[in-house]
């Protein structure tokens, strides 16, 4: 249902259903470290949440005691050996965290630290195997790391030093570099000799494995004293923090997508969306080129700027409803990207059909008097589904019959040309926008995705009068030099409106391609 | 299903290697020197290590560096070789237009390949044009070895109603597959659609051998664990289907696999574990109307075998023509308007998915039931019988539906 997920059909960085894997194994004198992270996407997380009757909240009360289990359960996954000795591993901490994947559906980020005490070394080389059997032949992001930690050194290691998923919350995959499929390591290390501040019992027999226990409290103290430990990404802690790479949706479609809807919330995304809208007026190719062109090109005053940047925004957010209606209708039957091109091919058709009823009444009229925002009509033609700039020259029009020339040259352009415009060009509204809409749609929170959309406009609305009323001082600047002479006055808009065509016949063309109808070998 | 070519990522080693041996060995010779060949080779490994995992990520990767040797202006032969990599990428995608366009520029490079021929005929086997299928896999009888059809001209038999000549063109594919030194995956997916083949013939035996040698072949092969547990829930053996279809999940969590155990704990009674499958075939579906991926058709199924949403699963199968004209999406969509209440629209497509005589008791069990809701007893008859001949398992729970509904037209008066 939601238009703009189309460009890729994976939400989740590995797919739907991966389970990422992660450990650091941080090798200190007395002893090991295991911060091990999993990141289950929303299928399994799903699975996980049917089996376990797990809340998926921050801080539910069903949490705690999930933890601990799990915390059990994946550590008998778990293998860690020294010299062919199984160690075994004492769960330090645990967390969970929740973030919202696609479609605000959960995903689930567990985390737990593991401590392996060390047999008491003997300052020579030692041998670690570790091997992660949770979730065999899952497919995922498989890491392992190892790093050292205070009092001990690394001579060589099967896996890297340093993650490149930042403990699974980013990940970047490269042709180059595909996903690590890490599920074992080997590592040689050295530990340094035991300094005297540790308490360490001279007499006490050597035990193959040390009791975590006993090894516990000396921990804290043994630490602090010890050398900084080496530069490595992480500190000592678990950090889980939700991916970078979100849904590939815009950033306005993920408001709506939201868990939990507080005030707090709700104000939050309102003041996002009026912000995305600001920013998508500053975009290419915008409804400011309409503002922009009337203003030079007329005679506006900081009213008409006002009332245009209004107009525009007003015409937008309606093509947004509609094109989320008609979508929402028409995807029963079509798949709704089907649309675009076929509503491309109608606007084209008008803007071309217009810009050419303006090249014969600009040509018909002869060296009338004109002044024009062709320095503004072309930007953005690189983007056939804007066509707000398209309008410039007749919003600019209709406005000047109506109220600044007289009834001369330009010929009646009417009222219901302007309105047929701005029908046209905000039917195509941004994608993002009905996105927005329609994934509120189909969360069943209509009400909350249709006030994002005005908040959005509002946005859009302040940036538009803004260049507005800018535009008009900056004319009555430029006007002192720029408003007389043939080339003003008569090639000038004549150039406008043949671009125009032509940008209407490209659209339409584009439009037509897209659609699959017409192939034209490249 | 997917007809992806038995491809050939482990020949330019001289046997059968890991998916991520080969990737690395790829990836470290493109570090040292970006050369075009190394790319399309990149490009395969990609394919096949997202055939093992069912990974769509892998798919995204084996685009991207096939696209890269395409671009870097390869001799012809390795440009055609990359185009139809990527056409069979365009298949396990379902963009089956994409795929038949890229097939044919792939033809464009080199006018005489001929493996390009293979996802071409795919395509049309989806977009429902058999003949052209026929005539595309024909060009491929020339090739030897590995690269011979056999795969693909089994599923076109099947098709055609020979399940006889299918089962013998897999056994086939399985031998070449062997001899040819193909990756492990590959060798185990023939043997997988040998036993699926078996099953459809109701040969239970056979297409639990054949399931069991995947598995030797590939471990943990997802197809084939659930290709095994669906083979030992028609034989009754229920704790080893759920022990199967609990693995095949656990690799990938396909809304089919799901649906089958929920069908196999509803068999056995255990309504809360058949609740929760069931809701997990639900929440895919969920994320696929988000995501906009592949399972449409087998969604659409799931809802009306289990009468669940009828009208959601008609606008899937429709929509799901709109990209795919194949036998199996008319099926699903006549199924459709069935359970809809609309037996009689059902006719023309169900009539459609049977028009190469495809013995495939699925599509004649949704026939002999269109029929009966029609009262044309004497062919709902006919199809159902031929449904619980071919194979008295087709289905767990559907097969007692189609055994009641012949009882039934059996047990009205005025009938033989």
């Amino acid at each position: 249902m939601v238009i703009g997920a189309a460009a890729s059909a994976v939400a989740h960085p590995l797919g739907n259903f991966s389970i990422s894997q992660y450990t650091a194994i941080r090798i200190g004198r007395d002893a090991i470290e295991l911060r091990y992270v999993i990141d289950m996407a929303e299928i399994p997380t799903f699975q996980e949440i049917q089996d376990t009757a797990i809340v998926p909240e921050a801080g539910h009360v069903s949490l705690g005691p999930y933890l601990t289990r799990k915390a059990e359960t994946l550590k008998d996954g778990l293998r860690l050996e020294v010299d062919d000795q199984a160690l075994p591993l004492r769960t330090e901490s645990r967390d969970v965290i929740f973030p919202p994947g696609a479609g605000g559906l959960p995903t689930m980020k567990l985390g737990v630290v593991y401590r392996a005490a060390l047999p008491p070394g003997r300052g020579q080389g030692a041998r670690l195997y570790y091997r992660d059997g949770n979730y065999a032949d899952r497919a995922g992001w498989k890491e392992i790391i190892a790093v050292t930690g205070p009092g001990a050194t690394i001579v060589n290691a099967s896996v890297p030093e340093r993650d490149r998923s930042d403990q699974l919350s980013n990940y970047p995959v490269d042709l180059l570099d595909s996903p690590p499929q890490d599920r074992q390591a080997r590592v040689v290390f050295r530990r340094e000799t035991a300094p005297p501040v540790v308490a360490r019992a001279p007499g006490t027999p050597p035990k193959p494995v040390e009791s975590p226990r006993a090894e516990a409290p000396r921990q804290p103290a043994a630490e602090p004293p010890s050398p900084p430990p080496s530069p490595s990404v992480d500190g000592s802690e678990l950090r889980l923090r939700p991916n970078r790479q979100a849904t590939p949706r815009s950033a306005l479609a993920d408001l709506v997508t939201v868990n939990d809807l507080g005030l707090g919330v709700v104000l939050f995304a309102l003041a996002a969306a009026a912000a995305l809208g600001a920013f998508h007026a500053l975009e290419p190719g915008h409804g400011k080129t309409v503002v922009a062109a009337y203003l030079v090109g007329s005679r506006g005053t900081a009213s008409h700027a006002v009332l245009l940047g209004l107009t525009v925004t007003a015409s937008h957010t309606a093509g947004v409803y509609l094109l989320g209606g008609i979508a929402l209708y028409a995807s029963r039957y079509v798949v709704p990207e089907r649309l675009y091109p076929w509503l491309g091919v109608f606007s084209g058709l008008v803007i071309a059909g217009l810009g050419f009823s303006l090249v014969l009444r600009r040509y018909a009229a002869q060296g009338h008097h004109h002044e024009h925002g062709h320095a503004h009509t072309h930007e953005g033609d690189d983007h056939h589904d804007h066509h707000d700039h398209h309008h410039s020259a007749d919003h600019h029009h209709g406005h000047r019959n109506g109220h600044v020339h007289h009834h001369e040259g330009d010929g009646p352009v009417s009222l219901p040309a302007l309105v047929a415009l701005g029908v046209t060009g905000g039917i195509v509204p941004c994608p993002a926008a009905v996105v927005v809409l329609l994934s509120a749609l189909s969360l069943n929170r209509v009400g909350f995705g249709l006030l994002l959309i005005v908040a959005f406009s509002v946005g859009l609305a302040a940036v538009l009068i803004t260049i507005g009323v800018l535009m008009v001082y900056a004319r009555r600047v430029m006007a002192r030099f720029t408003t007389d002479g043939p080339l003003v006055r008569r090639w000038l808009p004549l150039a406008s409106s043949a671009v125009i065509t032509i940008v209407g016949v490209v659209i339409t063309f584009q439009s037509l391609i897209a659609a699959g109808i017409l192939h034209i070998k490249l | 299903m997917s007809l992806l070519a038995l491809g050939s990522a482990g020949d330019v080693l001289g046997q059968p290697r890991t998916s991520d041996d080969l990737i690395h060995y790829y990836q470290a010779r493109l570090a040292r020197r970006a050369d075009v060949r190394s790319y399309g080779r990149l490009g395969q490994a990609y394919i096949l290590k997202a055939r093992e995992t069912g990974d769509p990520t892998y798919y995204a990767l084996a685009d991207t560096a096939l696209t890269r040797c395409l671009e870097l202006g390869p001799d012809p032969t390795t440009a055609a070789r990359a185009a139809t990599d990527l056409a069979s990428v365009h298949m396990a995608r379902h963009q089956f237009r994409e795929a038949l366009a890229t097939g044919q520029k792939a033809l464009g490079f080199d006018p005489g390949s001929l493996l390009p021929y293979g996802p071409i005929g795919d395509a049309h086997i989806e977009l429902g044009e058999h003949d052209k299928a026929d005539a595309a896999y024909d060009k491929m009888k020339t090739l030897t070895g590995p690269f011979y059809p056999h795969g693909r001209l089994s599923m076109l038999k099947f098709l055609k109603g020979d399940p006889a000549g299918a089962i013998l063109e897999m056994r086939r594919a399985v031998e070449a597959g062997l001899e040819g030194n193909q990756p492990k995956e590959n060798v185990a997916w023939a043997r997988f659609k040998l036993g699926a083949t078996l099953f459809q013939t109701g040969d239970l035996t056979g297409a639990a051998q054949a399931h069991e040698q995947a598995l030797s072949t590939f471990p943990g092969y997802h197809r084939a664990l659930a290709g095994l547990a669906q083979v030992r829930a028609a034989q009754g053996r229920y704790p080893e289907a759920i022990d199967g279809y609990r693995k095949a999940i656990g690799v990938i969590p396909l809304p089919e696999y799901a649906a089958a155990l929920g069908d196999v704990y509803t068999k056995t009674g255990q309504a809360d574990e058949a609740r929760k499958q069931y809701a997990l075939v639900e929440y895919i579906g969920r994320l696929n109307a988000l995501n906009q991926v592949l399972y449409n058709r087998e969604l659409a199924l799931f809802y009306l075998n289990h009468d669940l949403k009828p009208g959601e699963a008609l606008d899937l199968a429709r929509k799901e023509l709109e990209v795919r004209r194949d036998l199996y999406t008319s099926d699903v969509l006549a199924w459709a308007l069935y359970k809809n209440g609309r037996a009689r629209e059902a006719l023309a497509p169900m009539t459609d998915a049977l028009r190469l005589g495809t013995k495939d008791a699925r599509l004649l069990f949704h026939a002999g039931m269109i029929h009966q809701a029609l009262d044309d007893r004497e062919p709902a008859r006919r199809a159902l019988q031929e449904a619980l001949r071919l194979n008295p398992h087709f289905d767990l729970l559907q097969a007692e539906v189609a055994a009641r509904a012949l009882k039934e037209i059996g047990e009205r008066p005025g009938q033989p």
